[in-house]
């Protein structure tokens, strides 16, 4: 049995300042109890049991600090999550420019490959050349794993009733592609992927992007940040284009009136033309 | 129970009742943040807020990410969630994997409230089917807050409870009409 971590606000303060100097990022500005949950599990799963032995382990063991990374932000198992919202961008949003040219569309900050594989699959029915996909990665690992488009039995099993719930119908078998080393979404995509690593304090301003799908990433965030955060996607959108963020995240400071209601169901916002 | 801000009410098979009873019995003026985490179907986000308003005098809502906890109103935990309660007592929510099967996990917000909002919490467990929130009462009793359990006998479903007692010595194993007449107390 994996024995309970239980880490004081001290212990994880130095347990995140200790990796911050050996990996250079800076947690202090994420939400507490996610980053406090996440250390914990992460001790749990590696028998590491005290803030001491983290810190003596991530010391001795280099790799321990990208692993540690790699796990605190890989948390979602599920393709087509809120299936409505793929629905709405399916039939709703992509149609309109379907015959505009180019469509830019920016994932900022993502650490799995749920959201970026179900646009993908998604983009199936359209007319892909001309499309741009920027995929910007919380690090330079989350990036590899996400190029390699590999998923598990655990995806297919959470994605099953999301699947169900598409529109147009599709099946389990329509979506996922299974062969011996890798189970991957079957997709004809055949515009342009850019991946670069993203780094929301030090972060390059992107501009003129059609739709962002921005959703739940928020979270990990304290207030803070997220202002800073969303700041910077709202500035990057073209007058007209898209913005989709989690159910229940919310966008409350100044820069937020830059942005209308396009469904208020599903948090999908348009940057206003004037403003 | 003089510090107590906070009441984290959960349940799971079998809790619907008496959480509907609860809530249609604290009056207007119920000076507290009453939280309830229930295990909820993923798919449908529509609907559960609304039944439980029809005969309610308090403010019901589903919180956004970071929003803050205010006293006099009624959470609801989002369908396909987990919900956090964090020191400077806002609630923040996370999409990471389920834990006992479910999200919203009991044990996660139980256990968030404890370790964030210390003694002035109070945790009640009711009816359910599996073990999920036993973890999270002993955190919040370990930093000083309160736990009440439902009596298993009066439970629709007693595994939960059960698992409870098992974990953990609440402060008070009540029925659910005691339960309901202790929170009427605290106002």
């Amino acid at each position: 049995m994996v024995s309970e971590v239980n880490l004081r606000n001290l212990e994880l303060k130095h347990i995140l300042k200790e990796v911050q100097c050996l990996s250079g990022f800076d947690f202090s500005k994420y939400a507490y109890s996610f980053i406090l949950r996440r250390t914990e599990q992460f001790m749990q799963i590696n028998s590491i049991h005290s803030e001491a032995d983290f810190i003596y382990k991530i010391n001795k063991f280099t790799n321990i600090v990208g692993q540690f990374l790699d796990f605190v932000f890989a948390q979602q198992f599920e393709l087509f999550r809120d299936a409505e919202v793929w629905n709405y961008l399916t039939n709703k949003i992509l149609p309109k420019y379907t015959n505009r040219g180019k469509l830019t569309i920016h994932f900022p900050y993502i650490a799995d490959g749920n959201d970026l594989f179900s646009l993908l699959f998604i983009l199936n029915n359209f007319s892909s050349e001309k499309i741009k996909i920027i995929v910007t990665g919380v690090t330079d690992n989350h990036i590899s794993i996400l190029k390699k488009g590999c998923f598990t039995e655990k995806h297919i099993k959470n994605s099953t009733k999301n699947i169900e719930l598409l529109s147009p119908p599709t099946d389990i078998e329509g979506v996922f592609n299974r062969n011996k080393d890798c189970i991957s979404v079957i997709n004809n995509f055949k515009g342009e992927i850019i991946y670069e690593t993203c780094d929301f304090f030090n972060y390059k301003y992107l501009t003129e992007i059609d739709i962002v799908i921005f959703r739940n990433r928020m979270l990990n965030f304290n207030k803070e940040l997220q202002e800073k955060v969303i700041k910077t996607i709202i500035n990057s959108i073209k007058k007209g284009g898209y913005l989709l963020i989690g159910a229940n995240e919310k966008i409350d400071c100044e820069i937020g009136k830059k942005l209308k209601i396009a469904d208020k169901n599903f948090n999908v916002f348009r940057k206003k033309i004037f403003f | 129970m003089n510090n107590i801000k906070y009441i984290v009410i959960a349940g799971s098979a079998g809790s619907f009742k008496i959480i509907t009873e609860i809530v249609d019995a604290l009056p207007k003026n119920f000076p507290y943040a009453v939280i309830l985490v229930l295990h909820r179907l993923r798919h449908i986000k529509q609907g559960f807020k609304e039944a439980l308003s029809a005969k309610s005098e308090m403010e019901i809502s589903e919180p956004f990410d970071k929003e803050k906890i205010e006293l006099n109103r009624i959470y609801i935990a989002p369908a396909n969630y987990h919900l956090f309660l964090e020191p400077d007592s806002t609630f923040a929510l996370s999409i990471e994997e389920a834990v006992n099967h479910s999200r919203p996990s009991i044990d996660l917000s139980f256990s968030s409230a404890g370790k964030s909002l210390k003694d002035k919490v109070l945790g009640i467990l009711l009816s359910g089917a599996n073990k999920d929130g036993a973890v999270g009462l002993r955190h919040i009793k370990e930093n000083g807050g309160k736990i009440i359990i439902q009596n298993p006998e009066d439970a629709v479903v007693r595994t939960m409870p059960d698992a409870g007692i098992k974990e953990i010595k609440p402060d008070k194993i009540l029925s659910s009409k005691e339960i309901i007449n202790f929170l009427l107390s605290l106002n």
